[in-house]
């Protein structure tokens, strides 16, 4: 049984006229414990894709046909307090800008505890158990002392660490992940990509990876979806894409991320 | 690409103020009698075919007084917004654009004009300056000033943050050229809808003035002081105050629908 | 070769007088004559204090700033904050030739001849700039530092905000416009992909002093901070 499936998903912005598709047809897979990779520039439809599967997307826009199984059962299927279940302690998502997503008035181990006291009866030693435990995996030194800190105080490496943790709390089973390191300095962002591996490889959760940038979910993923005005351009396992990409489309993208193989100054001064 | 909802609060405020104003320009060039030539036969005469509003008590026409009242309210409305709405937006501009003790120090006179309630402020300054009305309008200007003040100053806070400023300075423009011609473009939507909320309050200010006596004076007709004057006769004569007083609330609805129309628009 | 700019000792702090709070300490470097000198560092090191210290936003606190041209133009990461929204982009365009009094017609013909080389279309011109996308918004920013005739530009995270396929665009027209005049560019980024492909030295910054400074190929290939090869291992 597949992880995670979405068949010929359309999504509308209705609110504009005349509406405007912004995901046409869009399908694929993920097995369990799967990294998958969706890279698209703005405007794809990745994001809207991915925010569809926990059914967050903004008001004006819809899913105007397809379908989405999570280990084979229709998501169109779930009432809403299946749905809520689901979101908490079976897919859990973290978002591109951790400053906004964390709450600023609540302690940091409040909002990691959240999870477990909506979905789960243990009581408030177990909680603060295993949110430490969370905050370790996540990577967070002292936890103890973070536990009771703010938002405010921690770096923007620090705050994604901590939506980690929130993810990870109630070991969901997919973690869908929408630009996470876009807002991060090179170096913290290659720490969080190394943690995300780990935590992938060791509870076998599934990752689905947003990203505009191909550099970032090379390193990660082992399959990848490149997305184009709303559209899958090409599906594969990520070697294959890079190296031997079928698509034009594809093929102006990598040819457009910045390397160090050569320069573009026609006359670099020796 | 956004969906338009019809914005009705924009289109019937701006629809009563072209009708009011369409009235009362016409009330400059042509009223049906002198407004203020007296008819000893038609002392308190009800409305009727030959005196539409009816008459007031000395036998004037009440609709071309109503016409010429409204055109001397909107003319006090009128200079009062462009005098205090011109200096609020110049010390707001300063001091929104500028900071530092400039906006200390007019701030503060801004905050010691807005503690005291503006009816009452008005009332003050024309006890010194004595009745009439170019001295309504004073008064009524420097009530309205720390408004326009503030509101300016907040939309230049704002925008003088913004990286074309900052791109304006590099290129050597100066600074009036700066806050005038580059951020002004942006502060003029909320600074429009300042003006319209102003001119609401300026027409119920005149009129309240020129009801309590210290407005415009005699024999010149303005909507409130026909309002004062008609008080003896609401029972026997009420058309002597119901039509000024429609004229009035008229504006008024006209110049605050307007206002949130505009509100509405600038906020999208 | 002459330089455009030179800092020497510069040190800048938001506290007067407290030394541990300098958020530059003791910057010297020069950019030269005919280059793109690259500026790189991670957040919170100071390399946007640093191009507001040369601009004159930031007061410093020790050492001098010498402009050997005119005040250098900036090109901003944020292409939706650096055009006044209320304006055509040709009023725009015209803008730093109207300071330069330069008559209406004459002004005119430079905005055609530029929008032109900075690959914007005649329609361009009478729209504003909410209705440009990132990538022409940044090329209009470009255009309009070119208009102002200066020798010498910032450019801070110019590329940033943008997609790639538009980020490759803007790069070369960068590249190409400096090759065609020989101006000189102080290029900021976080990328160091960018900073190879784009600048013939580099400088690298950390918690607000200058590590390293050498030509691109060398701090490349032979880094001399462990914090530089730190960083060229975290973006392959």
């Amino acid at each position: 049984m597949k992880l995670l499936e979405v068949k010929d998903l359309n999504i509308e912005f209705y609110d504009v006229n005349p509406p405007q598709k912004v995901v046409k047809g869009v399908s694929f897979s993920m097995e369990k414990g799967e990294v998958l990779g969706i890279v698209g520039e703005s405007g794809s439809g990745k994001t809207q894709t991915a925010l569809s599967i926990l059914r967050l997307l903004k008001s004006g826009s819809q899913i105007s046909s397809g379908q989405i199984f999570f280990k084979g059962r229709d998501l169109a299927g779930y009432t809403r307090e299946e749905l809520q279940r689901v979101r908490g302690r079976k897919i859990a998502m973290i978002f591109q800008e951790p400053m906004t997503s964390l709450n600023p008035v609540l302690t940091v181990g409040s909002q990691i505890e959240e999870g477990l006291l909506l979905h789960t009866q243990l009581s408030p030693e177990e909680r603060k158990k295993r949110a430490l435990l969370a905050m370790e995996e996540a990577g967070l030194g002292e936890v103890k002392k973070l536990y009771g800190k703010y938002p405010h105080q921690l770096s923007g490496g620090m705050r994604q660490r901590v939506m980690i943790a929130a993810a990870l709390v109630t070991e969901p089973e997919l973690l869908i992940a929408d630009e996470p390191t876009t807002a991060l300095d090179v170096t913290v962002q290659a720490q969080i990509l190394e943690l995300l591996k780990e935590i992938n490889k060791k509870h076998g959760m599934g990752i689905l990876f947003i990203s505009h940038d191909l550099a970032v979910i090379r390193r990660l993923c082992s399959r990848v979806l490149v997305m184009n005005e709303g559209r899958v351009e090409e599906e594969g396992e990520i070697h294959k894409v890079f190296e031997q990409p079928e698509k034009e489309y594809t093929k102006k993208l990598l040819a457009a991320i910045p390397h160090r193989r050569e320069s573009l100054r026609k006359r670099r001064r020796g | 690409m956004k969906r338009e909802k019809r914005n009705y609060n924009f289109i019937l405020g701006a629809g009563l103020i072209l009708f009011m104003l369409a009235f009362l320009l016409i009330g400059c060039f042509f009223t049906p009698y002198d407004p203020d030539a007296m008819d000893g036969g038609a002392k308190l005469a009800g409305p009727s075919l030959s005196h539409l509003f009816g008459c007031d008590h000395f036998g004037r026409d009440m609709l071309s007084r109503v016409m010429k009242g409204t055109g001397t309210t909107f003319f006090v409305a009128l200079t009062t917004v462009a005098l205090g709405g011109g200096l609020g937006i110049f010390i707001g501009a300063f001091t929104g654009y500028f900071g530092g003790w400039v906006d200390e120090v007019l701030m503060r006179f801004n905050d010691a004009v807005v503690s005291f309630p503006p009816i009452l402020l008005a009332l003050v300054f024309i006890s010194l300056l004595g009745p009439g009305k170019y001295n309504v309008i004073l008064a009524l200007a420097i009530v309205l000033i720390p408004s326009f003040a503030r509101i300016t100053r907040s939309e230049f806070l704002r925008q003088r943050e913004m990286d074309y400023v900052k791109s304006a300075r590099l290129m050597g423009a100066s600074h009036l050229r700066i806050m005038f011609v580059h951020i002004f473009p942006n502060a003029l939507s909320s600074v429009l809808s300042m003006a319209a909320i102003g001119f609401n309050n300026a027409v119920l200010m005149e009129a309240s003035m020129s009801y309590l006596g210290i407005g415009v004076q005699p024999p010149d007709a303005s909507l409130g002081r026909m309002l004062s004057e008609s008080q003896t006769y609401l029972l026997s004569a009420p058309w002597c105050a119901v039509f000024p007083g429609a004229a009035v609330i008229l504006l008024a609805l006209g110049f605050s629908m307007l206002g949130d129309g505009l509100v509405k628009k600038g906020g999208r | 070769m002459k330089n455009v700019l030179e800092v020497k000792d510069v040190s800048v702090s938001y506290e007067k007088g407290q030394k541990g709070k300098e958020v530059l300490k003791d910057i010297s470097f020069e950019v030269r004559e005919n280059e793109i000198l690259g500026l790189v560092g991670e957040s919170g090191c100071g390399k946007t204090t640093l191009s507001k210290a040369i601009l004159g936003f930031v007061k410093i606190s020790r050492g001098e700033i010498l402009h050997y041209t005119k005040m250098p133009q900036m090109i901003f990461q944020d292409p939706y904050s650096s055009l006044n929204p209320k304006k055509k982009i040709g009023w725009i365009l015209e803008e730093p030739l109207r300071m330069q009094k330069i008559p209406k017609a004459e002004r005119k013909e430079r905005v055609r001849q530029m929008a032109e080389r900075a690959g914007l279309s005649k329609e361009t011109l009478t729209r504003r700039p909410g209705e440009l996308s990132g990538g022409q918004r940044q090329r209009v920013s470009i255009a309009a530092a070119l208009l102002q005739g200066s020798r010498f530009l910032i450019a801070d995270e110019p590329v940033s905000a943008l997609d790639v396929t538009i980020q490759k665009q803007i790069m070369e027209l960068m590249v190409n416009l400096q090759e065609e005049t020989g101006l000189s560019i102080l290029f900021i980024s976080h990328d160091l992909n960018v900073i190879y492909q784009m600048c013939d030295r580099v400088l690298v910054m950390k918690d607000g002093k200058i590590l390293e400074e050498g030509k691109t190929e060398d701090i490349f290939t032979n880094p001399g901070s462990d914090y530089t090869k730190e960083l060229l291992l975290a973006a392959p």
